[in-house]
């Protein structure tokens, strides 16, 4: 197998891109405010933790330098693939990545159409697409569980979710 | 001319409209934003306080709890709430601190006061074993002990920014001391324990907080921060700071406020209800059981308060380091 | 000890029917609301507490203990069946609590679970009946230089729980590090990696991210297996004959719930440590004294019993300084406290002189709620069980639903959901790339009470860290702690070498 499919490699790229971030991070925290006469500033635990982030992150980075570039033997379990993470060639991770937009759309809306609408709406097209294709179940299932879980925390636990623009469903729900 | 009239038609329609819906206030439930979390002592107070509410108002109140970022977010929701009378929260001591700290661009000017509510005094409580090993009986013992070794006392006041922090900025410009502030994020109960234990010196919490180690002798309050004597059978002997000559009075405080805009009459209609809700006998006797103290009051006295506050907190924050 | 009086007050509240009843409520209530990703116990007590108003004392101690009790067991229900910790003291209990559900041992993990929460509850709670003066005097010992070396004997765990690589797992511990000095500066308020976010101030709320880290990460990797046609689908075949785990299996794991009890009430009586650390500090030092290390995190029910133990330990441990201290030991005994205050009585050092028969009905109040929470948990165990049977199609939009409603209810905060699904995300590539997802959690929890401590002692000392060294329970505990470090190093090159031997035969 080519090196560059392997675990080792991908950590190697891992860790560049974890020091890129530790570097930024340590910059980031040389820049808060100082206090005077302050024993420990504030910057300090942060740029510590950083510092040990980074020096991990050079184990890590030389271990997997040693293998791609060294002798690995095919037992290694490094030696294996690596996971794919091309949307284009891996449907799994395409989906994943469908999902994760869905969540970010979800949190979005979250005021605007309330709890109860757009769970309902992620849950039928999460169902749709890993192939749970019956209407009727899914549309009811997809409904009821929010709908079950917000009347549950709003008049059990009286913990107030956004109904959106169903709020005269929870006009309803005071009447009763 | 039809416009006119019609616009007179509608200007009148519209203020019939409001006047009957503040003459009918409230005719739906009301929520009441708390800022801090569930079961805590804020929380427990707004609740108590609620339910002598809805007695005047007859209608349900909710509260609802806006956690987080130190407070921030439920403060700015009761100022950035619809002004309909219908959304109302409470307010606390914190509200000063978030614009120096810069945490957010609110103050007092962005609400519409109803009323205070209570009050809790912060307490000079010490070490008691170490007053006795250094002689200090008094707060005068305290201070003088102070002067003499500037910079060496160590008192803790609760998590970082917050009240009992800044109590310790009062206590030094009020007497020109100098001690050292020690933050205890997990609250005043972590920092009582620590005076306790003789990790610091003392600490200026309120006596309610720290009332387990007084009462078996760990801990001796020198002076309450307050005008007046707490009557509690435990506190009741403790002197007021003032009566020993060093006039620093601090209090943390909590109160109901409205957002900028409410109608007039809605305004005057919750004023009298929180008025008559303060006397409440179950209210009196729910504070009573939680050692909180009722310190009511008015609407205009309150916003006076408020304005005092604001110029008296940051220039303490300034000496306990925050600023 | 006086042993009529305690005779009298286990008898007062074993006959009295209303507390009875109110901590069956409590339980029932309790492991239903743990069993929610994002309701804690905490957040039962605390909503429950106005209801207690009306009661006399007992009965509402009763219904919050009930409450905390059945809120400790079931948190290990979700984290079992659906990878999602229903409180953070339920976050061990899914590295081997998961696994089993996974092999088809749903139900045997439940049982495991609940008979682990029951007798370390019962532990923790005879500890505290008998115990409870020496415990508080030596929590009273601990200072800010003993709480930092004990934040860092927790975090000493993290090299046993990191899996193979070593590296990787104290990469993830030191990135929940530095997540956790994200918002104000716990010393001066000083704001750090805030972008101009304001929820951010409090920094990342912790249940949206753990349930994001866990959770949210299972339902996009699920998506993922199904989608590739790898994730099969579980037909619960188990035959749960018996609610309660057998014989063979209760001979197997006492090891392990003693030492998770005892370890457990000793972290919960530190004010300031809770469940969430005791369970990592028993898996650890359980995994690190097992024959079998390399089978711990496969799916065993040594590793649910001794973090289960360990957490209702932590609730018996928890009400020694509440009741002789007046010091709350976690968050849902400072809940405790204004209840107790609310009633009139103060708990402290008063209260052993004062109220000593309160005290005692207090220990037989906790007793009993524990009780509850067993029968509670056996009638439960079957229905329970069934979710794993639901099709996996439908149940992973269901946690997700489920779980960001539980991010968002916590401070109500949509960001708290972005916050949910943005750790999804990092849970997801890191459970792709082999990084150990537990080392982060761990980190979080450890992260404040290290800073806070280290910043005080130092301050506290005029800037002198040396001053440690007059500290002998702080210096035992850093020598503990690499001891651990070092052991645990040795164990895993010790398991790494099991499992290549283990692939070389299989391979040959």
């Amino acid at each position: 197998m080519q090196k560059t499919k392997t675990k080792a490699f991908a950590n190697l790229v891992i860790s560049v891109l974890l020091l890129a971030f530790e570097i930024w991070a340590y910059f980031q925290a040389a820049g808060f405010r100082q206090v005077k006469g302050a024993y420990v500033q504030a910057s300090t635990f942060p740029q510590i933790m950083d510092i040990g982030m980074m020096i991990f992150t050079i184990v890590l980075l030389v271990q997997s330098l040693i293998k791609v570039f060294g002798h690995m033997k095919p037992t290694d379990p490094d030696a294996e693939a690596a996971p794919s993470m091309n949307p284009i060639k891996n449907k799994g991770v395409a989906a994943a990545l469908f999902v994760i937009l869905l969540c970010v759309l979800y949190t979005l809306l979250f005021d605007k159409l309330g709890y109860v609408l757009v769970s309902a709406i992620v849950s039928i097209v999460i169902m749709w697409l890993i192939g749970k294709r019956k209407p009727v179940t899914v549309i009811l299932v997809s409904v009821l569980v929010p709908l079950v879980m917000w009347i549950v925390f709003y008049k059990l636990l009286t913990v107030n979710i956004p109904m959106g623009v169903l709020q005269p469903l929870r006009d309803l729900i005071d009447r009763i | 001319m039809k416009k006119i009239f019609a616009l007179v038609v509608a200007i009148v329609m519209v203020c019939g409209m409001t006047a009957a819906f503040a003459e009918d206030f409230p005719t739906k439930g009301l929520t009441a934003i708390n800022p801090w979390s569930a079961g805590g002592g804020t929380d427990s107070c707004l609740r108590a306080f609620t339910a002598a509410l809805e007695k005047q108002l007859g209608q349900t109140i909710t509260v609802d709890n806006r956690t987080g970022a130190s407070g921030v977010t439920g403060h700015e929701a009761i100022a950035d709430a619809d002004p309909d009378g219908y959304t109302f929260g409470m307010i606390t001591f914190e509200l000063a601190t978030y614009k120096p700290l810069d945490m957010s661009d609110y103050t007092y000017e962005n609400y519409d006061p109803l009323c205070r509510v209570n009050t809790d005094a912060a307490g000079v409580t010490v070490n008691a074993k170490w007053a006795a090993d250094n002689g200090i009986e008094d707060l005068a013992g305290f201070v003088a002990y102070c002067t003499d070794h500037p910079g060496e006392v160590r008192m803790g006041g609760s998590s970082s920014g917050s009240v009992w922090h800044i109590a310790g900025g009062y206590l030094m410009n009020a007497t020109g001391i100098e001690i050292r502030m020690i933050t205890y994020a997990d609250g005043a109960a972590d920092a009582v324990k620590a005076a306790a234990q003789g990790e610091i010196e003392g600490v200026t919490v309120s006596l309610a907080e720290a009332r387990s180690f007084i009462e078996s002798g760990d801990l001796k309050c020198l002076g309450v921060m307050d005008t007046e004597r707490n009557p509690a059978e435990s506190f009741k002997d403790i002197p007021t700071c003032q009566e020993q000559g060093v006039d620093a009075v601090y209090v943390t405080q909590r109160g109901l406020a409205l957002p900028l805009g409410v109608d007039d009459a809605i305004r005057t209609k919750m004023q009298e209800a929180c008025a008559a809700a303060i006397e409440d006998p179950d209210f009196v006797e729910a504070m009573a059981n939680l050692g909180q103290a009722i310190s009511y009051m008015t609407a205009d006295e309150y916003a006076a308060y408020l304005a005092q506050a604001a110029v008296d907190v940051p220039a303490a924050m300034e000496v306990v380091g925050l600023l | 000890m006086d042993w009529s009086l305690l005779f009298q007050s286990y008898g007062a509240v074993f006959t009295n029917l209303q507390v009875i009843i109110m901590t069956f409520i409590g339980a029932l209530g309790g492991v239903l609301l743990g069993a929610i990703p994002g309701m804690t116990a905490t957040m039962g007590v605390a909503l429950l507490i106005p209801f207690s108003y009306g009661m006399d004392l007992i009965p509402s101690i009763g219904l919050l203990l009930g409450i905390y009790c059945g809120g400790m067991y079931g948190g290990s229900i979700s984290a079992i069946l659906i990878h999602a910790p229903g409180t953070p003291s339920a976050a061990a209990t899914l590295i081997d609590g998961y696994p089993m559900t996974q092999k088809g041992q749903a139900g045997k993990a439940l049982s495991v679970a609940m008979f682990a929460s029951f007798c370390g509850g019962i532990i923790g709670a005879l500890i505290m009946t008998f115990l409870s003066p020496l415990v508080a005097k030596v929590a009273m010992k601990f200072t800010s230089a003993e709480m930092l070396m004990l934040a860092f004997f927790g975090l000493s765990v993290i090299v046993a729980i990191s899996g193979k690589s070593i590296a990787k797992g104290l990469i993830s511990a030191f990135f929940g590090l530095l997540l956790c000095t994200v918002g104000l500066d716990p010393t001066y308020s000083v704001k750090r990696y805030i972008f101009g976010m304001k929820p951010l101030l409090s920094g990342f709320s912790f249940i949206p991210t753990l349930i994001g880290l866990f959770a949210i990460s299972e339902v996009i990797a699920g998506v993922e297996r199904i989608i590739t046609g790898e994730e099969t689908q579980m037909t619960s075949h188990e035959k749960i004959t018996n609610v309660l785990p057998d014989r063979h299996t209760i001979r197997q794991i006492w090891p392990n719930i003693l030492s998770g009890g005892i370890i457990g009430t000793f972290i919960g009586a530190i004010p300031g440590a809770g469940g969430d650390i005791a369970v990592f500090v028993s898996y650890g030092f359980n995994k690190s004294f097992s024959k079998h290390p390399e089978k711990w995190g496969t799916g065993i029910p040594n590793g649910v019993a001794a973090t289960e133990s360990a957490n209702n330990g932590c609730s018996g441990g928890a009400m020694i300084p509440l009741l002789s201290l007046g010091v709350p030991g976690d968050a849902v005994t400072a809940v405790l406290l204004g209840a107790f205050i609310m009633k009139g009585i103060q708990p402290g050092p008063m209260m052993y002189v004062d109220e000593l028969p309160t005290v005692y009905r207090v220990f037989a109040a906790l007793m009993l709620a524990n009780l509850a929470m067993l029968v509670v948990g056996c009638l439960g165990v079957r229905g329970f069980a069934k979710i794993v049977s639901v099709e996996k199609k439908m149940l992973y939009p269901i946690i997700l639903v489920v779980s960001l409603l539980g991010a968002f209810s916590i401070n109500k905060s949509v960001f708290d959901v972005g916050v949910c699904v943005l750790f999804g995300v990092i849970g997801w590539l890191m459970n792709k790339y082999e990084f150990p997802l537990s080392p982060i959690l761990l980190a979080l929890i450890l992260g404040p009470m290290c800073e806070q401590n280290f910043v005080r002692f130092v301050d506290l000392n005029s800037g002198n860290f040396w001053a440690i060294l007059s500290h002998p329970i702080a210096v035992g505990f850093f020598a503990v702690s690499v001891g651990t470090i070092i052991f645990s190093i040795f164990n895993q090159k010790k398991i790494n070498r099991i499992e290549a031997a283990n692939r070389a035969r299989e391979n040959g």
